[in-house]
């Protein structure tokens, strides 16, 4: 099972992270993102793609190994401050 | 410890946000062996840290940044321009000849010769930490370098300016997009037609624009969301983004607003990237035609 954390200083509530879900785990309620039934999450990562303030984290799963397409630029984020 | 620092292209404000560190500025002077903005001193000297702001746009400045490489442990690209090209490195619109052209009317002697390109200063040698910014955030440069004098590993900023800004999005239909005008408070610069780049920009500032209802331009540069993904840049996240929000078609004019700072780092090499387009439109095309006959 996947644990899913919502930073809820971050969230911007824009509701796209629910949106994109395609099992129905993130649901707004009201203006908030909430994590409903997480054992349906698949880990596709998706709201943690569109979110754009960071604020979703998936417990134990990096993204690191899904989206780098450059060596060179990989050595170069670790450098950044 | 001794510490350098380089000017090279560039408008020297990152000096001035090193001296806007107020009394913290007190422990590091003494410390400070060539500065060509606030020391009258000719060489550099073997040191421990250079602080490198701007961009390479001539050959003299290339020699300076590898003299300060060979004299110095620790090399900092310390603000956009060296980091990421920055503002300079819009220069690439036009060929270095057609700058010179458009601002002088005599012919040049016994100046140093215009580079091809303006690069950020990773093109051409080893950078150990980039601290980008326009200028780079008076409070992380403090903390910054007070970590490398400690000899401790400096605190890395990863979340986008969004998730600093407290804004809310709203959605709603508006007139349309707006540059610049008065921002309602609370509520999202995207969802009111502004055209803010704080998703896709490195956090680290507090936010500071945004809070006071201006949009976000993008001085810190990309997220690292942004740097590694493949298909992901400025132009399509933001107006992607936009679209949803606003629920209209967005056409935008001059799309090198986008990449205002990031002209000249690796973001070019994208394939999505419309970098290389405004660089030919310039160069060759149509803009350029446009200029002579103004002349």
């Amino acid at each position: 099972m996947v644990e899913i954390i919502i930073d809820e200083n971050k969230c911007v509530r824009c509701g796209e992270c629910s949106d994109v879900c395609p099992t129905g785990v993130i649901v707004m309620e009201g203006r908030k993102p909430v994590v409903k039934n997480a054992s349906k999450c698949i880990a596709c990562l998706s709201c943690s793609y569109v979110c754009r303030s960071d604020a979703i984290i998936h417990k134990d799963i990096y993204i690191e190994k899904k989206l780098i397409y450059n060596p060179k630029i990989k050595e170069k984020i670790k450098k950044f401050i | 410890m001794k510490i350098a620092t380089l000017k090279l292209a560039s408008c020297s404000g990152c000096h001035i946000a090193l001296l806007d560190t107020h009394e913290k500025f007190l422990e590091i002077v003494d410390k400070i062996v060539f500065s060509p903005i606030l020391l009258d001193t000719r060489e550099i000297p073997d040191c421990d840290i250079v602080l490198v702001e701007g961009s390479v746009r001539t050959k003299e400045e290339l020699n300076l940044l590898k003299n300060a490489r060979e004299k110095s442990n620790t090399v900092v690209a310390f603000g956009s321009c060296a980091a990421l090209g920055g503002i300079t490195s819009l220069g690439n619109i036009f060929s270095g000849k057609q700058i010179i052209e458009s601002v002088y009317s005599t012919e040049l002697k016994n100046t140093p010769k215009f580079l091809n390109e303006v690069l950020p200063i990773d093109e051409f040698v080893e950078v150990d930490y980039y601290l980008p910014g326009c200028p780079p955030p008076p409070n992380l440069i403090v903390e910054f370098l007070e970590a490398l004098l400690k000899g401790e590993k400096p605190k890395k900023i990863e979340h986008p300016v969004c998730a600093e800004c407290g804004r809310i999005v709203e959605y709603k239909k508006i007139d349309g997009i707006k540059r610049f005008g008065e921002a309602e408070k609370g509520v999202c610069l995207l969802s009111q037609g502004f055209l803010c780049l704080g998703s896709v920009t490195r956090g680290g500032c507090n936010a500071a624009c945004v809070k006071a209802g201006l949009p976000c331009i993008g001085c810190r540069g990309p997220t690292p969301k942004i740097m590694r993904s493949y298909c992901r840049d400025n132009l399509n996240e933001i107006l992607e983004r936009s679209k949803r929000i606003i629920k209209q078609e967005i056409t935008v004019d001059d799309i090198a607003y986008f990449y205002t700072f990031v002209f000249g780092s690796d973001m070019k090499d994208k394939p999505i990237s419309m970098i290389k387009d405004i660089m030919r439109s310039g160069r060759y095309g149509r803009d350029n035609y446009r200029r002579k006959q103004m002349r």
